[in-house]
């Protein structure tokens, strides 16, 4: 089985955020970087597909020369190959799924892994993007998959119930938290992750559809109030879940 | 200065994570280090007995009030300079460790040892020597404390650098900035060959900065520390590695152990060996308390072993190699080795160890029981009687626990969930039989969490009436009228 896993260099969520001195890009300085998380459903569920099937699973991500780190973690955690299509500048979704797309016409593979969304900007898009230039099927936001011979059964979590659909191979897969528990990277994975190459690619360049013309840090409100129960408070806080949270 | 006398507010004052729960009517709380002088003078002429209170997160009882007016020194929480040059900082002892790594990591900077309880304060951290994960390479907090100021409890203060105050022999002489001078005399105390935090430290030319640093709140007010800080390693690895076999994870271990006290000298920029900073323990119990949230577990696993080992790039490989090749002669499941080479790996890691004594608090509250908890540590060449002692009374004693803990300094925490009163009471004989083990093997019955109010039987097994006298002595002449955080130690 041919298996294409598409990852995303995010910044941690841990990572206090701050704007450039454009106001249309964060500030990277002293930022940490690591793999998109929901990406790392998609690379479990690649590895366990190859692990049932045989087959490869490659790592795709477009970005900067610092996204090796990235495609070094999903080496690391048992893929057998990268690529990296590198580029240094701010782009779209589109841009990232038409460079995946082009990728993927010389590969062909039999199914295209991603993550649900990338935490950073949370455009949800490079999967039907995807889907759309390829003209192949995709089930979105997946949390169960079960695939046999071409017939891929998908699980979805709808408002109180599942959605199963029924598709088939080659087609585009987007992961949801709960589709498995990623692994940890092993130790003799590691080692051999150091020996596996990763390959450069060039973009292709096309307009953005969509730019970010601003960026603004939320201001911060005070969310808590400390109030006693003496009768002044009592008044207080009556008074403001009346008028502030209008709950009464 | 804030004042309180409600019952309400003094409530939450009252105890610690001990559990213990003790008695007062009044809570001060200053707002510099002023406001907290003057109200140690207005004590102390009123002969009013005090205690401090700091984050509340001691094991054994030591900030817990007998009657006593509480001092909480929460408002004292400033960070008054960080020098990434010299590397060191100087705060308030109500700043949390938490507090502290988050600024000095700004300028790359970390405090070696690591406490786990990151919402303790640095003065309760002094006072009790603490220790953590990475004390097996870098020691006790002892080691890093490069002065501090004391407030006794007449109200005069001392202030301490280290290397420019040492006793001659055994006579240590003091002066306070008031220039009163204190002319001590002391016996000294044999501490373990372990970790240890319990009792004074007292040592024939001792540095007197020493003395204070594990006085748990009994000797003066820790009112500002200098602490020395270290930049952060270019580059860590971390291990999660599991064991198919006990004996085999104990003699990995040991020679882990032993190779490590040896390549930890040598310079990160030049080693190309193996070299824990960090080595942890879980036993089987620990493993299966948390598998549910950590599915990947291999099923196999008799226990597991956490590493942690500060290394340079240009020898990953190498260093790579020697540990795969180590942990596959003590391991059929070396393959199954969990790796972490960045900061969101290696807060998973800390995360899965963190779960551990969180599993057990939620049973133990679900239970609606005391946990009972073990801090012994042994001498190593000691440790396997020992941990086979732990195991085969455990096991007697057919309640709930798990092992874990700081394996390479020989130093387990055994927690016990008793479901009623009787395995609570079956549970404490257990607790004894510990202790006594570990004294009988050299070890210490409190190897980071301090005497506090509840150890202070098993402190005295160890030292001795001679050592409990000789600690007396210096209380005796350092706070003549016993206001101090009375009941820690001894009565
Ligand atoms: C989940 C958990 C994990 C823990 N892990 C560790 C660990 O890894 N290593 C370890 O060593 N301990 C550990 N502890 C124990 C505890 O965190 C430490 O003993 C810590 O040093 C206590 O600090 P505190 O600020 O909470 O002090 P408190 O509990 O408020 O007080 C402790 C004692 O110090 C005295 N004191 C506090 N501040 C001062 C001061 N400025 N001057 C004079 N006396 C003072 C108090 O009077 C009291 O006797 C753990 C506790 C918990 C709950």
């Amino acid at each position: 089985m041919n298996i294409l896993v598409c990852i995303s260099r995010v910044p941690d969520t841990t990572t206090r955020i701050l704007v450039g001195g454009d106001g249309v890009s964060i500030d990277t300085q002293g930022v940490k970087f690591i793999v998109n998380p929901y990406d790392e459903y998609a690379i479990e569920e690649g590895l366990r597909l190859r692990e049932k099937n045989g087959g490869t699973v490659t790592a795709i991500c477009v970005g900067p020369d610092a996204a090796k780190e990235q495609l070094r973690t999903a080496l690391a955690m048992g893929v057998d190959k990268a690529v990296l299509v590198k580029t240094d500048k701010y782009f779209d979704s589109y841009f990232a799924a038409k460079n995946i797309a082009e990728v993927s016409k010389e590969m062909k593979p039999d199914i295209i892994l991603l993550g649900r969304q990338s935490i950073d900007f949370d455009s949800f898009q490079v999967p039907s993007y995807l889907a759309e230039l390829l003209e192949l099927p995709s089930v979105s936001v997946v949390s169960k998959l079960t695939i046999e011979g071409n017939k891929v059964i998908a699980e979805r979590d709808v408002e109180g119930g599942k959605e199963i659909l029924e598709t088939e191979l080659p087609c585009i897969i987007s992961a949801q938290k709960g589709l498995n528990e990623p692994r940890y990277p092993k130790l003799p994975d590691i080692m051999k992750a150091k020996s596996k190459p990763i390959e450069e690619k060039q973009p292709v360049e096309v307009e953005p559809k969509v730019s970010v013309i601003g960026m603004e840090i939320p201001s911060r409100k005070r969310i808590g109030k400390i109030l006693a129960d003496t009768d002044a408070d009592i008044e207080e806080i009556v008074k403001s879940l009346h008028e502030e949270a209008k709950i009464i | 200065m804030i004042v309180k006398t409600d019952i309400d507010t003094i409530e939450a004052y009252l105890t610690d994570a001990s559990n213990l729960k003790g008695k007062s009517n009044k809570l001060i709380i200053p707002e510099n280090k002023d406001e907290l002088k003057t109200v140690i003078k207005e004590l102390f002429n009123q002969n009013q007995n005090f205690v401090i209170s700091a984050a509340g997160t001691g094991l054994t009882g030591g900030r817990v009030p007998k009657d006593d007016t509480i001092i909480s020194i929460e408002k004292l929480n400033n960070i008054l300079e960080i020098n990434p040059e010299k590397k060191f900082v100087r705060v308030e002892p109500g700043v949390t460790l938490n507090q502290l790594e988050e600024a000095i990591s700004l300028y790359n900077l970390f405090l070696p040892p690591n406490p786990t309880e990151k919402n303790s304060s640095l003065g309760g951290n002094v006072v009790n020597n603490s220790s953590g994960s990475r004390s097996f390479k870098y020691g006790s907090i002892r080691n890093y404390v490069e002065a501090l100021e004391i407030i006794l409890s007449n109200g005069e203060t001392f202030n301490l650098n280290r290397g420019n105050n040492f006793a001659d022999g055994n006579k240590l002489s003091l002066i306070t900035d008031e220039k009163s001078q204190y002319n001590i005399e002391f016996d000294e105390i044999t501490p373990p060959n372990t970790k240890h935090s319990g009792g004074y430290y007292l040592k024939y030319n001792m540095d007197a900065i020493d003395l204070f640093i594990g006085s748990e709140g009994t000797l003066g007010v820790i009112s500002e520390i200098k602490l020395s800080v270290a930049i952060i390693p270019e580059k860590v690895l971390g291990l999660l590695v599991f064991f198919d076999d006990e004996y085999n994870l104990l003699e990995f271990t040991e020679k882990i152990r032993e190779k490590s006290l040896i390549t930890n000298k040598v310079n990160i920029d030049t080693n190309s060996d193996i070299a824990a900073r960090l080595i942890e323990f879980f036993d089987e119990k620990s493993l299966d308390l948390i598998r549910n949230k950590y599915p990947q577990i291999p099923a196999e696993s008799k226990g597991a072993i956490w590493i942690e080992q500060e290394y340079s790039e240009n020898f990953e490989n190498e260093i790579l190699e020697k540990w795969f090749e180590i942990i596959s002669k003590y391991s059929l499941l070396a393959d199954s080795t969990w790796v972490a080479t960045n900061e969101k790996e290696h807060n998973n890691f800390r995360e899965f160890r963190h779960q551990i004594p969180l599993t057990v608090n939620e049973i133990i509250s679900r239970n609606g029981m005391r946990k009972i908890g073990t801090d012994t540590a042994v001498p190593s060449y000691n440790f396997r009687e020992y941990y086979f002692y732990v195991k085969e009374k455990l096991t007697e004693l057919q309640i709930d626990y798990v092992v874990f803990g700081h394996i390479g300094d020989s130093h387990l925490h055994a927690n016990i969930f008793p479901k009623n009163e009787a395995e609570t009471k079956k549970a404490l004989d257990f607790y004894e039989m510990i202790m006594l083990k570990a004294i009988n093997l050299g070890g210490t019955v409190s190897a980071e969490h301090g005497i506090g109010k509840i150890k202070k039987n098993y402190l005295k097994m160890m030292i001795g009436d001679k050592g409990i006298t000789s600690m007396k002595k210096i209380k005796n002449i350092l706070d003549p009228k016993n206001l101090l955080g009375k009941g820690n130690l001894f009565d």
